[in-house]
């Protein structure tokens, strides 16, 4: 549906984005990540053509990027923004219209999503009366109300609570099973790996990391161990090659400095009575996204 | 173009539903209500409130003063003018607001007046009456009847006609009443600008201040929604001046039977041509636009909310330039500033009508310089468009007027 093709954009000989290429299609969830900086608003900004790359293609459906495509693409920036001294209805309404959606519609179908996202006030509240969360909701309506095929949600989960932010997970997956592209970002891995179908990483601009979640978090060494049991005669600092032990109740996570050590650990473990329970983990994205932006510093240094 | 239009419906309703935009229309025309019924009241007060005073001075010209026509004094003649202490006594009880001392020969005429009296001042009218019967008793002296000074003392009448550089003939039968409908439009044309400058900048600096310039620019593109934005606030003017037009001609109806006694309309209006009226209300309507656009490019430059009012008096500054030289040039209007702003736009709204008016300028001169800034107003909205469109996601700590001198000078 959505192709970035070896995509590349400057601003004053500072390189934003290099040689991008990824591709979402119907249905399919991709969560970027990466540092602040790293290109991922810029990126959106040419997705809906607020900016034209210096290098590469953008095209949907096969067809090269026009103003035509936005009223198909949804998006919620990062900086949120409202009408404070409009009402919900009119907010949603307006932003309907603008997309091309049709107002009767949409005014039918404010109601559902009023109760869908849980939003604490009516149709008629203003903007400026409602808490920073449910203002984000109603942005998140004016973003979903027109049926867009493409959705693309910079930072959706900052500021909201962890209810909210379930709730927002449900709403992603719901928009995947009816057949929307989804491109999101954000900070937090764990929101990433629960709701993305692909992963893509960005580091100063340049793809670090690009695909399914299970294949990127594969391609990378398994070098935690959890325990489970009582630590008497085998403990932590018997294993070589440990780098740190975190508890993680009820037993203990062991990072090593290889995955040879990690499954090493693992049949010492499988000889010790006192242990009941152990296994080798997958590295978590958090730990990836670590890992690589260690081995960007060390590289620059 | 669906999309233009609903933000320019937008703009509008927002506005409309809006009660400071009834008092940004209501407030000139309470102002000049407020200001003729103000004049009003002083001229009653001064007329209900005229000077009584005592003359002392021969018979017969006491008799004499007391029978002219007077609005701002009356002649007490029953105050005995001969016992002086008396006199000062009923000047300073207020029984007399003055006393007038005139000798035989009226070279020399004193007038001494309590300053705590509320009357009106009579001194003006006092002068010219006194002057009048002077001449009449010098006339006298001369042996002049009274045809003969009637005929002495008539004002001469002096014919006008403009003629200009080129040799055509300029005919306007009352080139002073053209002047005050060219002050008059100026004047509104100041007070639509001082608010819709404010407007223009709120519509165009606001989104972007609050954020809101990204989720809209998803939905519709940057020109297209500039384009709806101008549209929008050019309905407002229409609108108001729909609403000054309903009024105008509220108020005609109700006046009409009635209007000579707070102003005489016909006296200022007659001998102003509907060619003169189309080509001042053209430059205005003209004039608008290019400060709208020109506010709406400084609006572009800001960044935060709170720089919207520094982005727009930048542009309220120059207005008031236009305003001002229209005063200088109704002086003299072949001044060569004159001369040559009144064909530049931005300028020529305030100068154009004042030199046509006084016959320093035709009509063809005026169409000329209309046409200048009919060109001007497409350039300008098509530059502010790019303007607009290059800034809408450039933030900068600076403030609008140092970023726009920044890119000016880069």
């Amino acid at each position: 549906m959505l192709k970035i093709d070896n995509v590349s954009k400057s601003f004053s000989n500072v390189l934003a984005v290099k040689n991008l290429s990824f591709e979402v299609k119907r249905g399919e969830v991709v969560g970027v990540v990466g540092q602040n900086g790293a290109g991922k608003s810029t990126t959106f900004k040419m997705i809906l053509n607020f900016l034209s790359p210096d290098a590469g293609e953008i095209t949907i459906n096969s067809k090269k990027l026009k103003n035509d495509f936005l009223d198909n693409i949804g998006y919620l920036p990062e900086e949120r923004g409202l009408y404070l001294d409009m009402t919900i209805k009119q907010q949603v309404l307006y932003f309907a219209q603008l997309h091309n959606y049709s107002k009767t519609k949409a005014s039918k179908e404010l109601s559902y999503w009023l109760e869908r996202l849980a939003v604490k006030g009516t149709e008629r509240t203003l903007i400026k009366n409602l808490s920073k969360g449910n203002q984000q909701k109603v942005q998140l309506i004016t973003t979903l109300i027109h049926k867009p095929k493409i959705v693309i949600l910079d930072e959706p989960f900052s500021g909201l609570d962890p209810v909210n932010i379930s709730l927002l997970i449900k709403i992603v997956k719901q928009l995947k099973k009816e057949g929307t592209a989804v491109i999101f970002s954000s900070h937090n891995m764990n929101n990433v790996t629960e709701v993305s179908d692909k992963i893509l990483m960005l580091v100063n601009g340049e793809q670090k990391l690009y695909g399914p979640v299970n294949q990127v978090r594969s391609k990378f060494e398994k070098n935690k161990v959890y325990l489970e049991g009582i630590f008497n005669t085998l403990s932590p600092s018997n294993f070589s090659g440990i780098l740190n032990q975190k508890d993680d109740f009820p037993g203990k996570v062991l990072t090593f400095n290889s995955e040879e050590n990690a499954r090493k650990a693992i049949k010492k473990a499988k000889a010790e009575p006192s242990l009941t329970g152990y296994r080798l983990l997958e590295p978590t994205l958090d730990d990836i996204f670590r890992r690589i932006i260690k081995e960007e510093a060390m590289k620059n240094a | 173009m669906h999309k233009i239009f609903v933000v320019a419906k937008m703009v509008f309703k927002k506005r409309v539903l809006s009660p400071t935009y009834y008092w940004m229309i209501l407030a000139p025309i309470l102002l000049i209500v407020i200001g003729i019924g103000f004049t009003k009241y002083i001229d009653n007060q001064n007329s209900d409130h005229k000077a009584i005073i005592a003359v002392v001075a021969d018979k017969n010209i006491q008799e004499a003063l007391k029978k002219q026509k007077a609005s701002t004094y009356k002649v007490n003649s029953k105050i005995n003018t001969h016992n002086k202490n008396k006199l000062k006594i009923d000047l300073a009880d207020g029984v007399v607001d003055g006393i007038i001392y005139i000798n035989n020969d009226f070279s020399k005429v004193d007038y001494k007046y309590n300053a705590s009296t509320d009357s009106s001042d009579p001194t003006n009218e006092l002068k010219k009456n006194i002057t009048l019967l002077k001449s009449q008793y010098m006339a006298s002296n001369a042996g002049l009847s009274e045809n003969q000074w009637q005929n002495i003392i008539k004002d001469v009448k002096v014919r006008k006609e403009n003629v200009n550089y080129d040799g055509n003939t300029v005919k306007l039968n009352n080139s002073e009443s053209a002047q005050y409908f060219s002050e008059f439009a100026v004047i509104i044309a100041f007070f639509f600008l001082t608010s819709y400058i404010s407007i223009t900048g709120a519509e165009i600096g606001n989104e972007k201040g609050n954020h809101l310039i990204e989720g809209l620019t998803a939905a519709i593109p940057a020109d297209k929604h500039y384009a709806g934005k101008m549209i929008g606030i050019f309905y407002l003017i229409g609108f108001q001046l729909i609403i000054y037009s309903v009024l105008g001609g509220l108020g005609y109806l109700i006046l009409k039977n009635m209007h000579k006694q707070f102003i005489d309309l016909n006296k200022y209006l007659s001998g102003i041509s509907a060619q003169y009226i189309i080509v001042v209300v053209m430059l205005t309507v003209v004039s608008l636009a290019l400060y709208i656009f020109l506010a709406a490019i400084f609006a572009s430059f800001v960044s935060k909310v709170e720089d919207i009012s520094q982005a727009t008096s930048s542009v309220a500054s120059l207005m008031l330039i236009p305003y001002f030289l229209s005063f200088l040039t109704q002086s003299n209007p072949n001044l060569a500033i004159s001369k040559i702003l009144s064909y530049v736009p931005y300028m020529s709204q305030g100068l154009m009508p004042v030199r046509i008016a006084r016959g320093a300028a035709t009509y063809r001169d005026g169409y000329i310089s209309l046409l200048i800034s009919i060109v001007c107003v497409i350039i300008m909205y098509l530059f502010s468009a790019k303007v607009y469109k290059n800034n809408v996601f450039s933030y900068s700590s600076e403030t609008p007027v140092r970023a726009i001198l920044k890119r000016v000078t880069k």
